[in-house]
């Protein structure tokens, strides 16, 4: 069994120490990869352009997706994701800074597994990394990943 | 008998029976018919009673001749199918002479009336005709020449009868409608259809044009035989040009409504794109601010020392309050633009839930909410929800200092007008500022008393003023104070607000 991976996908680099920051407190120890935009997270998960040849039996466990990125957006990733039978069934959170009901609304309509604004107060946020931890990477069972020819 | 009644200027017709005397009546008028009852095959009733049926000679006086030995039944037949008189044979020469000439009289003098009344009738209406300004009144000839012309016709086409009489109109046509054939045309369809309406320009004599209205009727005589053409023309040119303008204001107003409602469009898109980013852009550089701060405190608390500590703990309690500044803008920009909807809410049941929901953020007050049961309006769900949340949440906020308070929700009628409250018994504030009360930004309270962005009863007022309402404010300082607001949307009316 491969460890359980975490792909980040964030352009913030204060976003993002202060993310990989709140999975250490809160003990999650998977190995997590970054991703700072939209088209690097798509060549990560399907093996292109500087992950060319990456093992594509390996799947992140969880996908923390920010909505507003570089290049392809987080809704796009999203769209692009869903479309591919390789990639359909990984959970992805959203996690963003806006509350905007269409934020959540179109994150949903593209089948993210969950939406999680970030609030300011970042004891909140620690808090909401650990519930979605332990939800995603313990409680929940994932879909096999399937057979690349 | 000729003899009798030969006289000056009588000319007298014999018939030498019914049909003879039916014959006769055909070809011209009599101004008496002298009737001998017997005859062979028509006698003379009968002969009387076909008389009567034509038009022409309906009225004409019938004497009847008949025996001395007439049977008064006789007598009453004759007279009861027209006859004027009886008269026995043998006629007595001066009593027929008598009467006849009193008939020949009568018929004379009722010519002559009849005549005079036909000519004053046709030259009142020929005065009428000739002197109506508005309406071109013409005659035309079978063929579509002009017969008469009237005043008007002068008046609108700039023609005098002088030049045109005899001439066939064809000079009032424009070049498109004559290679088009327009004037044979119309002559044909009011030739076969009896009647033909036109609209359409037409060109006067100096050359300018006038949008005429004409109406050209086929005139026939009794026999069917067409004699010509009665043609009425009106001038609109005026009606016309009022027309075109106003639809060319038309066409200008929805030209202009497009780009009012275009630009509206875009500035609402600005708006939205506007708070989008706002939402994401502002919150990130705080969430840093706050999250590092949290790190430096969690992770090198124990070096900072208590001052440091403090001066961290202030960080984040700014970057929080402007955390929650970003929100209220938002939500009241947000409040604005969203769409609304027109249903019943039940307010009673949604005063409840945020009741609960203020309860479950400080479990241990002791606060006694008194919300009446049934308390049902028309206006948008999310909406009204938002300005109860910021009432009771008011409430809430100025009632903390007090070990036990009450907050109630209820409705009151002003004027026959529903006006729904929310009442506490907490700080309350002095009246003397309720001007400022519903401004954004406007507090009349310090930070330090109790916290809050000024922006939650902005937020109030744009949601009630959407539903048509007003909100106003009661209050005495230490005393509480009672929010009151009322909703009105008539029925069909579009709720105010810009619709996306």
């Amino acid at each position: 069994m491969t460890k359980k991976m975490i792909l980040l996908v964030e352009d913030n680099p204060d976003d993002e120490a202060l993310t990989l920051r709140a999975l250490k407190q809160n003990k999650i120890q998977n190995e997590v990869v970054v991703a700072r935009d939209g088209a690097e997270a798509l060549d990560y998960l399907f093996a292109r352009g500087a992950y060319a040849g990456r093992d594509l039996r390996v799947m992140p466990q969880l996908i923390l997706l920010d909505l507003k990125l570089p290049k392809v957006d987080g809704l796009e990733v999203l769209q692009r994701l869903r479309a591919d039978p390789r990639t359909a069934l990984l959970p992805v959170v959203v996690l963003t800074s806006s509350k905007e009901g269409r934020d959540v609304i179109e994150s949903y309509r593209h089948s993210a597994n969950s939406y999680i604004p970030k609030p300011v107060d970042f004891a909140q946020f620690t808090e909401a990394v650990r519930q979605l931890g332990l939800y995603w990477l313990v409680l929940n069972e994932p879909a096999p990943v399937p057979r690349s020819a | 008998m000729e003899t009798i009644l030969a006289g000056p200027g009588r000319k007298i017709v014999k018939a030498e029976s019914g049909e003879d005397a039916l014959r006769h009546l055909l070809q011209q008028d009599f101004a008496l018919i002298l009737l001998d009852v017997r005859m062979p095959r028509l006698d003379g009733f009968e002969t009387a009673a076909l008389i009567r049926q034509r038009a022409r000679s309906r009225y004409t006086p019938i004497i009847f001749l008949s025996a001395v030995d007439t049977m008064d039944a006789d007598v009453f037949r004759g007279l009861s199918s027209g006859a004027v008189d009886y008269l026995f044979k043998p006629v007595v020469p001066q009593v027929l002479q008598t009467k006849v000439s009193v008939f020949v009289d009568l018929f004379r003098l009722s010519e002559q009336l009849y005549q005079q009344a036909v000519q004053q009738s046709e030259e009142r209406f020929r005065l009428f005709v000739e002197q109506v300004q508005d309406y071109a009144i013409i005659l035309l000839d079978s063929t579509g020449l002009v017969q008469t012309w009237n005043a008007g016709a002068q008046r609108v086409t700039g023609y005098t009868a002088a030049e045109i009489i005899g001439q066939s109109l064809i000079c009032l046509y424009t070049q498109e409608d004559r290679a088009a054939g327009k004037r044979e045309s119309l002559l044909q369809t009011a030739r076969t259809a009896g009647r033909v309406e036109d609209e359409g320009w037409r060109v006067r004599k100096d050359g300018s044009h006038f949008w005429a209205n004409v109406v050209l009727t086929a005139l026939h005589d009794e026999a069917g035989q067409l004699q010509g053409f009665a043609k009425v023309t009106r001038d609109l040119t005026e009606r016309k040009r009022a027309d075109e303008e106003i639809h060319r204001l038309n066409v200008a107003l929805e030209q202009r409504v497009l780009e009012r409602t275009a630009q509206l469009e875009a500035a609402n898109k600005e708006l939205e794109s506007f708070s989008y980013s706002v939402s994401h852009d502002l919150r990130a550089p705080l969430r840093s601010i706050d999250g590092f701060s949290l790190a430096l405190l969690e992770d090198l608390g124990d070096k900072l020392g208590l001052q440091g500590k403090d001066y961290l703990r202030r960080v984040r309690e700014a970057t929080q309050r402007m955390g929650q500044l970003i929100d209220d803008l938002l939500n009241l920009a947000r409040v604005t633009r969203e769409e609304m909807r027109r249903e019943p809410v039940d307010l009673s049941a949604l005063a409840r839930s945020i009741a609960t929901d203020l309860k479950r953020t400080q479990p241990d007050r002791q606060v006694a909410f008194a919300i009446a049961d049934g308390v049902v309006a028309k206006g948008d769900a999310h909406l009204l929800r938002v300005a109860l949340e910021n009432l009771l949440g008011n409430a809430w906020k100025f009632t903390s200092k007090q070990p036990r308070t009450r907050i109630e929700f209820g409705v009151d009628r002003q004027n026959g007008t529903p006006a729904y409250f929310v009442r506490d018994d907490g700080a309350g504030f002095d009246m003397a500022y309720s001007g400022k009360l519903f401004g954004a930004f406007q507090r009349l309270h310090s930070n330090k008393e109790f916290e809050g962005t000024g922006i939650g009863l902005a937020t109030v007022k744009r949601v009630i003023r959407r539903h048509g309402g007003r909100v106003w404010a009661e209050s005495l300082v230490g005393q509480g104070a009672t929010f009151y607001f009322t909703l009105h949307l008539p029925e069909g009316s579009q709720p105010i607000g810009v619709s996306r």
